[in-house]
């Protein structure tokens, strides 16, 4: 990569998702923050993949608490089956 | 073997407690995995692995105040087992995907409208619609796309993780992770948002 002050949008927002995986470089943080405050768009696509993010852990959290509220529990049989595999008392 | 008469007084307590846990945690560790395979039989698999495996570990557990927790971090590995195992099976597919390059233009600026969602991200993340609307972008991703988003933002898989269930190296993961959020941010945007 070569070693410029001023990214584009594409590498900026490329840098934003793999800073998101991995640590980032002190370059790569420095070169990328420097883009983010420079530009708007960047700024609200960075806060876009970070709600995206938020939102898919949280619709996990929704889905549980979805399948509690329609009384979706473990079978009696399965919670049997297990204590009977558990060595006897 | 010889047990010594407190000793055996110990295994039966522990034995115990781990019997009084499938009361306590089995129905919520169920629906945690349920969540996260779609398959009633694999869920409750899983739990009764994740039970058996406490069992044999109750010696690593450190206190009570976290029980459930350590349940949890168990049947996550087993989930992530599961979902390794059941990788040979993934069709490898190609990419077929509007490419992003195509968001920017020759000098890497943006080249497609980028709209203000609502300003406050609370008021987004407790809008049903936006759910919605992020499941049906989901299901537009490719098979990849689709898979390293769940694996990776869903369930918070580690990039290690996600390399050993789906069999690639961290830098294509990488990619397609970059093509899915870019994907996905621009379907959402597309079909859905607030001005502010």
């Amino acid at each position: 990569m070569a070693t410029r002050i001023m990214l584009s949008c594409h590498e900026a927002s490329r840098l934003a998702s793999e800073g998101r995986d991995r640590k980032l470089t002190i370059l790569e943080k420095a070169t990328l923050r420097f883009h983010i405050y420079l530009c708007a768009i960047c700024k609200k696509v960075e806060k876009q993949m970070h709600l995206l993010a938020q939102a898919a852990g949280r619709s996990l959290e929704e889905e549980e608490k979805r399948l509690e509220e329609k009384g979706v529990n473990l079978p009696q049989e399965s919670k049997d089956r297990i204590k009977k595999e558990l060595p006897n008392s | 073997m010889l047990y010594s008469h407190r000793f055996r007084r110990e295994l039966l307590a522990v034995q115990t407690d781990v019997s009084k846990w499938v009361d306590r945690y089995g129905d919520i560790l169920y629906r945690y995995a349920l969540a996260r395979v779609n398959d009633t039989d694999v869920a409750q698999d899983l739990v009764q692995d994740t039970f058996m495996a406490a069992l044999k570990a109750i010696d690593n557990f450190a206190g009570k105040a976290q029980e459930k927790t350590w349940l949890i971090g168990i049947l996550k590995h087993k989930i992530i087992d599961y979902y390794r195992k059941k990788s040979s099976q993934m069709e490898k597919s190609t990419e077929s995907a509007p490419d992003v390059d195509a968001f920017f233009d020759e000098k890497g600026r943006w080249a497609i409208p980028v709209n203000s969602w609502d300003g406050d991200p609370d008021r987004v993340l407790s809008n049903r619609q936006f759910f919605a609307t992020l499941h049906e972008c989901m299901d537009q991703l490719p098979k990849n796309q689709f898979l390293v988003f769940k694996f990776r933002e869903m369930m918070t898989f580690s990039i290690e993780e996600l390399c050993n269930i789906l069999n690639l190296t961290a830098t294509n993961v990488s990619v397609l992770l970059y093509r899915a959020r870019q994907a996905l941010r621009k379907c959402i945007d597309s079909n859905w948002f607030e001005r502010t």
